[in-house]
């Protein structure tokens, strides 16, 4: 029954539309016409009759669409501050995962995980590049969900790689009367892990999460 | 000659569904078919662009929801709140100020 309404689904979304809202439209758009045609059959007409009258009754594409529209605050957040959302969102996202795994870190200095420190630090060293490839999938999802442009996304992409490649942490283990040491850095990236990290950011961009083509 | 189906008119709507769902809740196919039955047929719209008026009005919290699925399909029935009440209170009063006065100049001799 959606089938009927994936033109406007589509500008719905486009428009900037929050996804949840245009389910919920659609939904009753869909089960509003199912009514209407069980109650024309139910007066004689024929399915195929019934089904052309219950479009014609709850009205045309733009009807449906425009005062939808009109509604400012059916507009979603993403759609209001792209930048914010699909970029900002993601860069402090990283940046919070790498103080709180840091934090976590220096923390676990002080209970019986301390003689697992040096793991510890390189399960925190894959978390950082794992959580950076994951938060720029998601910025690619959310945008193609929302059918937005896929600008914001890829610069999110692109600046989460770099930071989680820039981003190093050193834990020294403490030996005789020294210190250790946990030391956290931003240094210059290796070329080689960026471009892969980067790469495997935009890798759902081959696939269906592309940016889709306005008819 | 029959006037043309009625557009479906600015504040019209509004006023007509606060008024009926203040009776009891209904999802958007019922109140479609209570205007038209309240009506007498004669206030005929575009039926679908009901749903975007209730979202409104449910935003501005005139009215609330609950979901309830009957027969496979997840009905959204749609309550008046306080806020949505007096909301109709103030538009009920301000409708019956204006056809009152439209009453007045149709009414009043017309001078030359």
């Amino acid at each position: 029954m959606h089938d009927a309404f994936v033109d406007l689904r589509e500008d719905l979304l486009r428009a900037g539309v929050s996804p949840r809202r245009v389910r919920r439209y659609l939904r009753e758009l869909s089960d509003h016409r199912a009514d209407l045609i069980e109650h024309l059959q139910a007066q004689g007409h024929t399915r195929q009759q019934a089904e052309q009258e219950s479009l014609d009754r709850l009205g045309s594409h733009d009807t449906l669409l425009l005062p939808m529209l009109a509604d400012s605050r059916f507009r979603s957040m993403a759609a209001r501050w792209p930048a914010l959302v699909y970029l900002g969102l993601p860069l402090a996202s990283q940046i919070m995962l790498a103080f709180l795994s840091a934090a976590a870190l220096i923390a676990a200095a002080s209970t019986p995980l301390r003689p697992a420190l040096a793991d510890l630090g390189s399960g925190v060293a894959i978390l950082w590049l794992a959580g950076s490839v994951i938060l720029s999938w998601a910025a690619i999802v959310a945008a193609h969900r929302r059918r937005a442009s896929m600008r914001w996304p890829i610069f999110a992409a692109l600046a989460v790689s770099g930071i989680a490649a820039a981003m190093n942490i050193d834990v020294t283990m403490p030996i005789a009367d020294s210190h250790g040491e946990i030391i956290l850095a931003l240094t210059s990236p290796a070329p080689l892990p960026l471009v892969t990290l980067a790469a495997l950011s935009l890798l759902p961009l081959l696939f269906r999460f592309g940016p889709r083509p306005t008819p | 000659m029959a006037p043309a189906p009625s557009a479906f008119l600015n504040g019209v709507p509004e006023l007509l569904v606060l008024r009926l769902l203040r009776d009891r809740e209904m999802y958007g196919y019922e109140l479609v078919q209570a205007i038209r039955e309240a009506s007498a047929d004669q206030l005929t719209f575009a039926e679908g662009v009901i749903y975007p008026l209730l979202h409104t009005l449910e935003r501005d919290g005139a009215l609330s929801t609950r979901r309830q699925t009957i027969n496979g399909r997840s009905r959204v029935y749609y309550a008046v709140t306080p806020t949505g009440r007096e909301r109709f209170d103030a538009l009920s009063a301000h409708w019956r100020t204006l056809t009152g006065a439209i009453a007045t100049v149709l009414e009043a001799p017309r001078h030359a």
